[in-house]
């Protein structure tokens, strides 16, 4: 029989170690990423490669994770080590994600009882050229490829992988501490596991979390079986791929047909040249997030059994799932943003009263790197800045926020003063940017910032063209804007943009609004 | 004589202490003067011991810093911060507190949009002042912020915790102008501008109520000596409080973890789920063998960036308020009908409670209630409860229990939260119930979470209060520093905290808190260390082998170290304990054996559907090491235990009733 109470303690047991997990690599790591902003993941799988529990951290990684492990599953059954992957076309993302998973045993049975994994983005993955994500054509220019690999022998790292990646990036002092975290990271979980195993017992703890993973797919089945059956589709642009000035088609077609969902994507552009392209992974994870967001009031139990009765599909050389080496460096933060525009624009036919405007569709990621001869080192550093959310059938657009498929943290002003050869000179709402109408759409941000060396910046945003749109009257959030004064210069920057900045030189970015809701 | 005075939304809590013996009492809380309850109870006190005028020591919680801030209410604040940064505190860390909402909610900021102000000012990470504020421009904004009728200013400059000297200097005009001033640096000097803002505002918010209200105290209590409990477990006086009022924000509550913490210690139970039920609000925790400490306490939403005790607060109590949605669902709370109105049973009050749900079952007992001082009124209770059972198709009785039923749910979700929501199992603790509503509700809770053990400690519908009188001054300073170990030696750091302990003792002098002769202080010294690079440092003990320490505490945390790499000392953090030699004495006294007389009788309550005869014998009468069946009532002057059926009890040598599952292997 399965106990109400009992199912809670383990769902909390098990969700408590991803969260240790969690709390170990935020507090132990040194990218600035990893600690200030929390773009990081932790998750625990079953062994059928099925997610069990995560701790609450990046909508654009937890849902990728899941279809990453189901693409890892065979290559994770022929081992008993600690596997690394970065390669977007063998299960990761984008380069700067680092995805470490560790086989969890019981005893000494042969196959695997759980896996444990986390993913990290790293401020470096030693890109060809400068910048975090830089505008390049090839994945191979993005940075070092990591194919699947054993990360360790015998629990202890392997030098040999472990050298092959600090000699190919710019920054391996913080690489080395963030990779072991990472290790150190799963070593905890697996631990932990273990011992909710031997608690517990294997069998009993398999059968409640599969009941909860039951659940959760008889939560949704429930909610698409009143959903009225059909085929909807929506269509939306991102702005450039930054080597032409064509915008790029995104677009969902969704069919509700027999308690099952089926979102296509097929007639999304072709690939294209710059680092827009994104693998299906990302698709994935913008669904998975769009589903939990719109079942919110169902309670629905966090795992992946409400991807059961759910489909996807995309057309191989589309921008949503190009043919290697195309790039895809910001597809993750960029693409995976205006896939979630559009798949609300589906959803919004057929549950309007659950869905917003557009938000600001954009992560405006913001990098900085050159030697900073203060601190005597070579650094890099990378931000993203929050813009206005949607504002909805009853509630205005909260201002200067993080939407969507992020939810990282700022860089505190004084961490950041602190730490880089940086000032910040604002940082403040950009009042009157949301879109007007009978609830408004929320406000974006200005963020300037002033270098104290001579270095380079990259400015990767969308939404500088085609703005977030709105609903049911309400008007479109303002574009953003990215502008720079360089040697007392005042200058327009484009959406996408490398500038080499010297001392006294200032990079300001304007985030776009939030769509507004209704007729004013 | 030690008082410790609890004052709670419902009631306000007095325990005496007095050459040996302890007295306690319960009087109603009067939300618009809560200082006149005070001292309404230390008069009660004065009439029976004249002679005790002189020895008085006064501890008293109180969770008016708290309810204005969960209520929104407060004096009139204004922000000024650096030119460029008027919205950190709106923006905040630029992230929504639900990952799926689409709502994308923030916490609403404590200063609104057109009472934050900039000034031309500028501090670097360094220390070095690039813009130091003039005087026109701080003149021009304090007239502004007089036309506003602003009461209260927060002023929050970048990179004050490096040097505050821009925040002192416009802090002293505006203090000069006759505002109430917060500065974000004297608070907390320590980096991260948006939790120090927030510090900052939240004070300045508080400040002048707290002010007025201690100054009230003082003038009502004259010549006696008053501590407040503060959030960290210790107690500060009033002087102290009047300045840093945001320091109190768990007052009442984490002086109930306080007496849990001596009670487990006294009686060698320390693996504890605390269980406070007030008329108001019901406050849990998990104590294991130590109280849990946090720095990431959220008060309404938003972060206090303060070290303290670790509790969980829900609004439901004795007096919350029972009611029918329109889809006829029964809800409880979180409105309270506190004392005044009070239950239904009082009166005076039209709401149905929780207390009148115990009244109809039978759990309470309407002539002995509240020591028999106040006659309760069942007629109508009764008449109220058949009334919401016709509209629903169930009978008095049934509604009752099923008020108590949803109120028991909530409660014990709030305890699964601090422990299966951490990991820990609550079949590893013991449940530890206190307050006014803490004895009839306990073993039910225990019940729901597959517990074994309860306890309900002596003195425990006013246990908190008397935790209060167990605290001691403790004042704590943390502050930023960035140094780098291989730069710096020993006898440098020994130096920077003896300016920290300089500052405590000039603290405690102002308030005459030291008798060289008689008064100890304990420092205790620690280091907030991590790797250069690195954003969460560990807090290690400082002594000469620190860094030895860190490595080891690394290892053990994380499993990793690197023993070559470069390390940062970000932050000092002092802790003075003002220890008297009369205070160490033991709380809890042994019973005799003889106990009073009056010996089991039988009553019928409605328990699990149905009236059921159940044993009533009083807590005093309890022949100590005797094993007694559930069902039973104990009941004592201030509140009632119940015991159902499964359970069996005895009362301990200290006075503690410990309740005990039969058969425990049974219920996994």
């Amino acid at each position: 029989m399965i106990d109400p109470i009992k199912t809670e303690i383990i769902r909390a047991n098990i969700t408590a170690v991803a969260e240790e997990m969690g709390v170990i690599l935020r507090r132990s790591s040194f990218s600035t990423n990893i600690k200030e902003r929390l773009d990081f993941s932790c998750a625990i799988f079953n062994r059928t490669g099925e997610l069990v529990a995560h701790a609450e951290h990046i909508p654009v990684h937890i849902g990728s994770m899941v279809y990453s492990m189901r693409m890892l599953l065979p290559r994770m059954q022929r081992t008993r080590e600690t596997i690394i992957v970065n390669d977007p076309y063998s299960g990761g993302t984008h380069l700067p994600d680092i995805t470490l998973i560790t086989p969890v045993f019981a005893d000494d049975s042969k196959e695997a009882a759980f896996y444990v994994a986390n993913r990290a983005h790293h401020a470096d993955i030693g890109a060809k050229q400068r910048g975090v994500m830089p505008l390049v054509t090839s994945i191979e220019q993005e940075g070092v490829l990591i194919r699947p690999v054993e990360f360790t022998q015998d629990g202890q790292i392997n030098r040999k992988v472990l050298n092959r990646i600090l000699n190919n990036v710019r920054t391996f002092e913080e690489r080395l501490v963030d990779l072991t975290a990472q290790v150190s990271v799963n070593q905890r979980g697996v631990l932990r596991l273990s011992q909710l195993i031997s608690h517990y017992g294997l069998d009993n703890l398999h059968n409640y979390l599969d009941s909860l993973l039951d659940s959760s797919e008889s939560v949704i089945r429930t909610f698409i079986a009143k959903l009225p059956q059909g085929t909807y589709s929506f269509e939306d642009v991102l702005d450039d791929d930054s080597f032409s000035q064509t915008p790029i088609a995104i677009a969902c077609c969704a069919t509700v047909e027999d308690n099952r969902l089926t979102f296509d994507f097929s007639s999304s552009a072709d690939q294209v040249k710059g680092p827009l392209n994104t693998v299906e992974a990302v698709v994935a994870s913008a669904v998975y997030y769009c589903l939990m967001g719109v079942l919110q009031e169902e309670e629905i139990p966090r795992n992946s059994g409400m991807m059961r009765p759910i489909r996807i599909v995309t057309r191989p050389g589309s921008v949503l799932n190009p043919h290697y080496p195309a790039a895809v460096g910001a597809g993750n933060v960029e693409t995976s943003q205006r896939i979630v525009d559009v798949i609300l624009g589906v959803l919004r036919q057929l549950i309007p009263e659950r869905i917003p405007a557009a938000s600001q569709g954009t992560m405006n990621n913001l990098s900085f790197e050159g030697l900073d001869t203060k601190r005597k080192r070579y650094f890099t550093y990378y931000e993203t800045i929050g813009g206005g959310a949607g504002a909805g059938p009853d509630y205005d657009g909260t201002s200067g926020v993080h939407c969507h498929m992020t939810n990282t943290l700022n860089t505190p002003v004084e961490v950041l003063e602190h730490q880089y050869p940086l000032r910040a000179i604002r940082y403040q709402l950009r009042r009157g940017s949301g879109g007007n109408g009978l609830h408004k759409g929320g406000d974006g941000l200005i963020r300037e910032l002033e270098a104290l060396v001579k270095l380079t910046a990259t400015i990767i945003s969308e939404r500088r063209v085609h703005p977030p749109y709105g609903l049911d009257g309400g008007n479109s959030g303002r574009v953003g804007k990215n502008t720079a004064i360089l040697k007392g210069l005042a200058e327009n920057l484009k959406s996408k943009e490398t500038l080499f900045m010297e001392n006294g030189d200032r990079i300001t970015i304007m985030t776009p609004g939030g769509g507004g809701y209704g007729k004013a | 004589m030690l008082i410790g005075i609890d004052t709670g939304g419902t009631f306000t809590d007095f325990v005496v202490l007095h050459g040996g013996g302890v007295e306690e009492f319960k009087l109603s809380t009067d939300h618009l003067h809560p200082e006149r309850v005070v001292a309404e109870g230390v008069e009660q006190i004065l009439a029976t011991y004249p002679e005790a005028c002189e020895t008085i020591e006064i501890f008293h919680g109180t969770t008016l810093g708290t309810n204005l801030l969960l209520e929104g209410k407060g004096a009139r604040t204004a922000l000024v911060t650096t030119k460029g940064f008027k919205d950190i505190v709106e923006i905040g860390r630029q992230n929504r507190s639900d990952l799926y909402s689409f709502k994308a909610l923030k916490p609403k900021p404590p200063v609104d949009r057109e009472h934050r102000h900039e000034l031309n000012e500028r501090m670097l990470h360094t220390g070095e002042a690039v813009i130091i504020p003039t005087d026109p421009e701080i003149e021009v904004l304090a007239g502004q912020l007089g036309k506003d009728k602003i009461e209260a200013v927060a002023v929050c400059f970048l990179n004050s915790y490096r040097n505050p000297d821009n925040e002192k200097y416009v802090g002293e005009v505006l203090a000069r102008s006759g505002f109430h001033v917060s500065e974000s640096a004297d608070l907390a000097p320590v980096y991260r501008e948006y939790e120090r803002f927030i510090l900052a505002a939240m004070n300045a918010r508080i400040g002048p109520f707290f002010k007025q209200y201690l100054e009230e105290l003082e003038r009502l209590l004259p010549r006696m000596k008053i501590q407040i409990v503060q959030s960290n477990g210790g107690t500060a006086p009033i002087g102290m409080v009047k300045k840093k009022p945001i320091h109190t924000v768990l007052s009442g509550p984490s002086a109930g973890v306080l007496a849990a913490s001596a009670i487990g210690k006294t009686i060698g139970k320390e693996n504890l789920l605390t269980f406070d039920m007030g008329g108001t609000s019901t406050d849990v925790s998990l104590y294991d063998r130590g109280f849990s400490f946090t720095d990431g306490l959220m008060v309404g939403g938003l972060p206090l960036g303060l070290n303290v005790v670790n509790i969980e607060t829900i609004g439901a109590g004795g007096g919350s308020i029972v009611t029918l949605n329109k889809a006829l669902v029964l809800k409880v709370g979180p409105e309270s009908a506190g004392s005044v109105p009070g239950p239904m049973c009082y009166g005076c009050g039209h709401h149905l409670t929780v207390t009148d749900a115990n009244v109809v079952t039978g759990r309470i007992n309407p002539e002995t209630f509240y020591g028999g001082k106040r006659k309760l009124k069942v007629e109508p209770v009764v008449l109220a409860f058949r009334e919401l059972g016709r509209t629903i198709g169930r009978t008095t009785e049934e509604v009752a229990e099923g008020v108590i039923d949803i109120v028991n749910t909530m409660m014990a979700g709030a305890l699964k939260k601090v422990s299966a929501g951490k990991g820990a199992d609550p079949s590893d603790y013991i449940l530890l119930g206190y307050g006014g509503g803490g004895g009839l509700h306990a073993v039910d809770l225990a019940s729901r979470l597959g517990m074994h053990e309860v306890i309900f400690p002596p003195h425990t519908s006013v246990f908190s209060a008397f935790g209060l009188i167990q605290a001691k001054v403790t004042r704590d300073i943390t502050q930023t520093v960035m140094l780098n170990p291989r730069r710096i030696t020993y006898e440098q750091l020994d130096r920077f905290f003896g300016l920290l302990e300089k500052k405590i003792l000039k603290e405690f002098d102002e308030e005459n808190l030291v008798d060289r002769a008689k008064t100890d202080i304990i420092f205790a010294r620690s280091l907030f260390i991590q790797y250069a690079g690195q954003g969460y440092p560990l807090e290690i003990p400082c002594d000469r082998l620190y860094l030895q320490r860190f490595h080891l505490e690394h290892k053990r945390l994380y499993g990793f170290e690197f023993p070559d790499k470069a390390t940062d000392i970000v932050n000092l953090r002092i802790r003075a304990v003002l220890g008297t030699s009369d205070q160490e004495m033991s709380f809890f006294q042994e019973v005799s054996s003889i106990v009073e007389a009056g010996g089991l009788t039988r009553k019928k309550i409605f328990l699990g559907g149905s009236w059921q005869d159940v044993r009533t014998i009083g807590r005093a009468s309890l022949p100590p090491g005797e094993t007694i069946l559930g069902p039973a009532l104990v009941e004592e002057a201030m509140t009632t235990l119940l015991i159902p059926e499964g359970w069996h009890f005895t009362r301990d040598r200290y006075d503690c009733v410990v309740v005990t599952k039969e058969n425990p292997r049974e219920v996994s």
